[in-house]
């Protein structure tokens, strides 16, 4: 009994969860943020694309590449890039010494796996050490989508944050093959920018909603003061709507009870189509306390979105 | 033994978190359902009606947001007097964080009444660096107040609760401003029969009412099974006692926010 108390303490529902067997064919089409297939088939060493996806507790990498012997393959990550922090000149490091260095980007951390091994992640801690920390790896060319899946939790990235993550967490992606010597500049691209907290609430964004019609929900500033000082008195929502649909948004009393409706509107989308939403909303009349913003949609795929705010007075 | 317990909500308006499962899952509202000792933060004067040493721990994250909330009880009775002291936690993940200390002392005072008063102090931290800044705190002032009567089979109860926001400083920019704030809400709950509850509230700012109701089925003490309605909102939870133990579960499926739920357990001191 107990145990199924604390369970559901812990309760929370996963965004999209891959299995680690090696075989990418359970990211999803918009998770792939680089698609370099075009070439690929003219080399012998070649990487197809990059996915990234997350839910509430890990990171999910997904490799599609294949290579040859005596090759490798190394994945850069860079966290928020605009700060500066980790690496830049990984010429010395004592872990896949290939002569790195990046003008722009600072690595914290990196991947590198050599003849399709599974391979080890590392967290970079100078430019002459880096140290492996523990994640789920699998590397597997005999499915149609061959490459490495990566699972590593939030926590043993950001252990100071507890399980959470930074606020407005960037991450920034780069995979390139390599040989014995080296990096090989037969096949690469550029480091790749994800946003994984684009609301500050220091908790990984929900982005993952098959056949959803809304994307990219985002409700800024989650604290203001309708008061009337021009400052932080009204709020934005903003949001993509990819497919024909109603989209409604409300506002609830945590307890559920609904306090009044914000916005309705209907929209006709065509395929291949995206229409951006921006609303600014002013909430003079309610009460100080939290509350719930709910953003529904309703067309091909249902979809809602539960975003708390907080009214101060 | 089996029976059947029914609940009925007519006018239930008053809009804060009830700290109680058993509550939330048979609909909502009640003044007059005493059983979880954190409820003395709705009715003061359910102390002496349930007069027994606890302590409690409830729990929930509505609607599966990041919105955390989380209350520690103890019940303590004293002689002809019972002593209520609930911590209550609740947080916008990174964003704003809200403690209420209360303190409630319940008895007999005469005439066939239990009566009750409670005292909250309300504190908030604000330390927010996201998309805007504030920074700074406020305190806040709550006063509760309960009297609950029993004639024949209909027990009486009427709760009240003003709170005050004696002063309120945030800064963003160098901006910075204040406010006072007050606000009373009144409740009245009246238990027609030994199975059947009703209440109402009135909330000085609001003029809307709903209405709720509620079925509980028990195999003795042992287990209880609750399901309920509050407007649109389907609710239905679950109650387990052994021993000393009490666990209680609260679920609700709201249609546009979706599924709810709520954790209460308690120790018998």
């Amino acid at each position: 009994m107990i145990f199924l108390f604390f369970i559901l303490f812990s309760f929370s529902f996963p965004y999209h969860e891959i299995t680690i067997d090696g075989d990418l064919s359970d990211f999803s089409s918009d998770e792939l943020i680089v698609d370099d297939s075009s070439d690929s088939y003219s080399l012998n060493n070649y990487i197809n694309g990059i996915y990234i996806t997350w839910d509430r507790y890990n990171l999910y990498i997904g490799i599609e590449y294949k290579l040859q012997d005596d090759k490798g393959i190394l994945l850069y990550i860079d966290v928020n890039p605009e700060e500066k922090e980790g690496v830049n000149d990984l010429t010395n490091i004592n872990n896949w010494d290939k002569d790195a260095y990046f003008q722009n980007n600072y690595i914290d951390f990196f991947y590198g796996s050599w003849e399709g091994d599974d391979g080890n992640f590392y967290r970079v801690y100078s430019e002459t050490y880096s140290a492996t920390i523990s994640a789920e790896l699998k590397t597997d060319f005999s499915f149609s989508k061959p490459g490495t899946e990566i699972k590593i939790s939030w926590q043993e990235l950001f252990p100071e944050y507890f399980g959470k993550v930074p606020e407005r967490l960037k991450l920034s992606f780069f995979a390139v093959l390599c040989d014995g010597s080296g990096l090989i500049n037969e096949d690469t691209g550029e480091f790749v920018l994800v946003t994984v907290d684009g609301d500050s609430d220091s908790i990984p964004d929900d982005n993952f909603k098959e056949d959803s019609g809304l994307r990219d929900v985002k409700v800024l500033p989650r604290i203001f003061t309708p008061n009337g000082d021009g400052i932080n008195d009204t709020f934005r929502i903003s949001f993509k709507v990819l497919a024909s649909g109603n989209v409604k948004v409300s506002l609830f009393s945590q307890n559920g009870r609904k306090i009044k409706d914000i916005f309705s509107k209907s929209y006709s989308v065509s395929k291949n189509e995206e229409v951006n939403e921006n609303i600014e909303v002013s909430l003079s009349d309610v009460d100080s306390g939290i509350y719930i913003i709910n953003i529904n949609f309703d067309g091909s795929g249902e979809m809602r979105k539960n975003v708390p705010v907080v009214v101060l007075r | 033994m089996i029976y059947f317990l029914f609940v009925l909500g007519l006018f239930s308006f008053f809009d804060f978190n009830s700290p109680s499962p058993r509550i939330y899952s048979l609909g909502g509202f009640q003044l007059n359902l005493y059983e979880d000792v954190s409820d003395s933060l709705l009715n003061p004067a359910n102390g002496i009606r349930y007069p027994f040493k606890k302590f409690s721990i409830f729990y929930t994250k509505p609607y599966n947001t990041d919105i955390y909330i989380s209350i520690f009880s103890l019940r303590y009775p004293l002689k002809d007097t019972v002593y209520d002291f609930n911590l209550k936690l609740n947080a916008v993940s990174s964003v704003y964080n809200e403690i209420e200390l209360n303190t409630s002392v319940s008895k007999f005072i005469g005439w066939g009444l239990n009566g009750g008063i409670g005292v909250s102090l309300y504190g908030v931290i604000l330390d927010y660096e996201g998309d805007s800044s504030f920074t700074g705190n406020k305190l806040l002032l709550g006063i509760h107040l309960g009297i609950t009567k029993r004639i024949k089979r209909f027990d009486l109860s009427i709760a009240l609760q003003n709170l005050n926001q004696p002063e309120v400083k945030f800064s963003k920019n160098s901006s910075e401003y204040s406010k006072i704030r007050s606000k009373v809400l009144v409740g009245i709950g009246a238990r027609i029969l030994p199975f059947v509850w009703s209440g109402f509230t009135i909330f000085k700012e609001k003029d809307d009412f709903s209405s709720s109701f509620g079925i509980e089925a028990g195999i003795g003490e042992v287990v209880k099974f609750r399901i309920g309605m509050n407007e649109d909102e389907f609710r239905w939870g679950v109650g387990f006692s052994f021993n000393k133990f009490k666990i209680d579960f609260g679920f609700g499926s709201n249609e546009f926010l979706g599924f709810n739920w709520m954790a209460n357990i308690s120790y018998g001191l």
